[in-house]
């Protein structure tokens, strides 16, 4: 069957590999097409050249296109920087319940830009929040003490729970639907990683991420208005085990976006006001050959945040220099 | 449903849901399509769904599964807005070799979706909730 498929372009390679077996599994019952079928399959590669990059992205697995990711992600990270923007309805701008999964280091700024985001959502009137983190949190993040100075309401809206164990997180998202009044407007696990160490298996890290995305869209659903989803989880280590590399890629087909958090190097630190606290930097990513976005953020003593965008570093290799910066 | 899908299967899917409307039949070259993308599991899926072996379970509380009945007689899981199925081939080729698009149960629950041959199921609130868990009962098992 190789001979029948003489349309491979280079650019095509990629995607080569998921429909390799296209051809070779062609058994008796399809004799009678198999006439039309170099016709075909010049057809349907000229669907994959006409999508090119997106569609190859879509065909390695990549559950929402790499675009729609990366638009949902901005809006994510400037809605819920701003007050009365809201944050879940991330969902309802992409049409889908796209998550965004936040990465970094311990001490990265992860829980607190979780907290920022709750307590936006907290203040816009809709439903509640949802707060799911394996252990209380062990001291408060910057963005509380304003947050409830501003508004004491809205913490009573943000509803804190603490499932002990990964069965117990599954159980809890599991009957979720049954009980929620009021259908929440923003869904936040802070640390995957923590449950995601109780097993070594692709399809229970599968299991839960898909989860969460059933659970935020069956919400979304309910409201009509959206519920967003955010989870943090520990960057990968240097050193990895393959496990949680596999955990890392199977979590990233169901949230596609992420942003990843680090520590401002001090001397771009030192360049913020005196009293901010904290200076974190946020890169942006929704694939391979997709622009990055960066900004940085600085949480004052105040727990005020500030945010501003770093202006794209130029990309090293030449093929993404290629990709449109804003593509439409 | 609401998972992206790749876009040829939405056209090829968005045909079938057209057609099928008049003549309850799948036109040859939208099964010759489906084959060129998923190689033999289109003709296993196809199986699937002429045994009317995928279930629309809903609750009360509005929420949605799929149950598919394999042909080795399980019953695995897939969920409605994003690709996850319970079988062991979506965690082999989907999950960890990332060669397969799809595993035969959600190629299956799809075409059911389009041709409007899907079963529907009602349960309660709980046992819907135990539906979505019922994976790690498996494993555990």
């Amino acid at each position: 069957m190789e001979d029948t498929a003489p349309h491979y372009t280079p650019s095509l390679e990629k995607s080569r590999g998921i429909i390799a077996h296209w051809g070779a599994g062609l058994d008796k019952r399809w004799a009678p097409l198999a006439s039309s079928l170099s016709e075909l399959s010049l057809s349907q590669w000229n669907v994959f050249k006409r999508e090119g990059l997106a569609q190859s992205n879509a065909l390695i697995g990549r559950v929402s296109s790499a675009e729609r990711g990366l638009r949902a992600g901005m809006e994510a990270l400037q809605q819920l920087l701003s007050p009365g923007a809201g944050v879940g309805r991330e969902g309802c701008a992409t049409g889908e319940g796209t998550g965004l999964l936040l990465l970094g280091e311990p001490g990265s700024g992860k829980t607190a830009l979780l907290f920022a985001a709750a307590l936006v959502a907290a203040g816009e009137g809709r439903g509640p929040v949802l707060f799911v983190a394996r252990r209380a949190l062990q001291s408060l993040p910057p963005g509380w003490k304003a947050g409830a100075a501003r508004d004491p309401l809205k913490l009573q809206k943000i509803h804190f729970l603490y499932p002990p164990s990964l069965r117990e997180l599954l159980q809890l998202l599991s009957s979720m639907h049954e009980r929620a009044a009021q259908p929440p407007s923003l869904l936040l696990l802070d640390g995957i990683d923590e449950y995601l160490a109780e097993t070594s298996g692709a399809q229970a890290c599968a299991h839960l991420a898909a989860l969460l995305v059933d659970t935020a869209a069956h919400f979304s659903g309910c409201s009509g208005s959206g519920c967003g989803l955010l989870v943090t989880m520990r960057g990968p280590a240097e050193a990895e085990p393959e496990a949680a590399s596999l955990q890392l890629t199977v979590l990233q087909r169901y949230l596609p976006t992420c942003l990843w958090l680090e520590l401002e190097p001090p001397d771009l630190a030192a360049a913020w006001p005196q009293d901010s606290e904290q200076c974190f930097r946020a890169r942006l990513s929704s694939g391979p050959g997709f622009p990055k976005q960066e900004w940085s953020l600085s949480f004052g003593h105040d727990g005020e945040m500030a945010i501003s965008q770093v202006s794209c570093q130029a990309s090293q290799h030449p093929s993404q220099k290629a990709e449109p910066s804003s593509p439409s | 449903m609401t998972a992206t899908l790749p876009t040829v299967l939405e056209e090829i899917l968005g045909e079938i849901a057209a057609t099928c409307g008049e003549a309850s039949e799948v036109p040859d070259e939208l099964l010759l399509a489906l084959k060129f993308i998923f190689g033999p599991s289109a003709i296993q899926a196809l199986d699937l769904v002429d045994r009317r072996s995928v279930t629309r379970v809903s609750s009360p509380s509005g929420r949605t599964i799929y149950q598919v009945l394999g042909s080795s007689g399980k019953v695995y899981v897939c969920f409605a807005s994003c690709h996850y199925c319970s079988c062991p081939a979506f965690a082999f080729s989907v999950l960890r070799k990332s060669d397969s698009l799809l595993c035969k149960h959600l190629l299956a629950t799809y075409l059911s979706l389009a041709t409007g041959l899907c079963q529907d199921l009602s349960v309660s609130n709980e046992q819907l909730s135990g539906l979505l868990l019922a994976e790690e009962d498996q494993e555990q098992a």
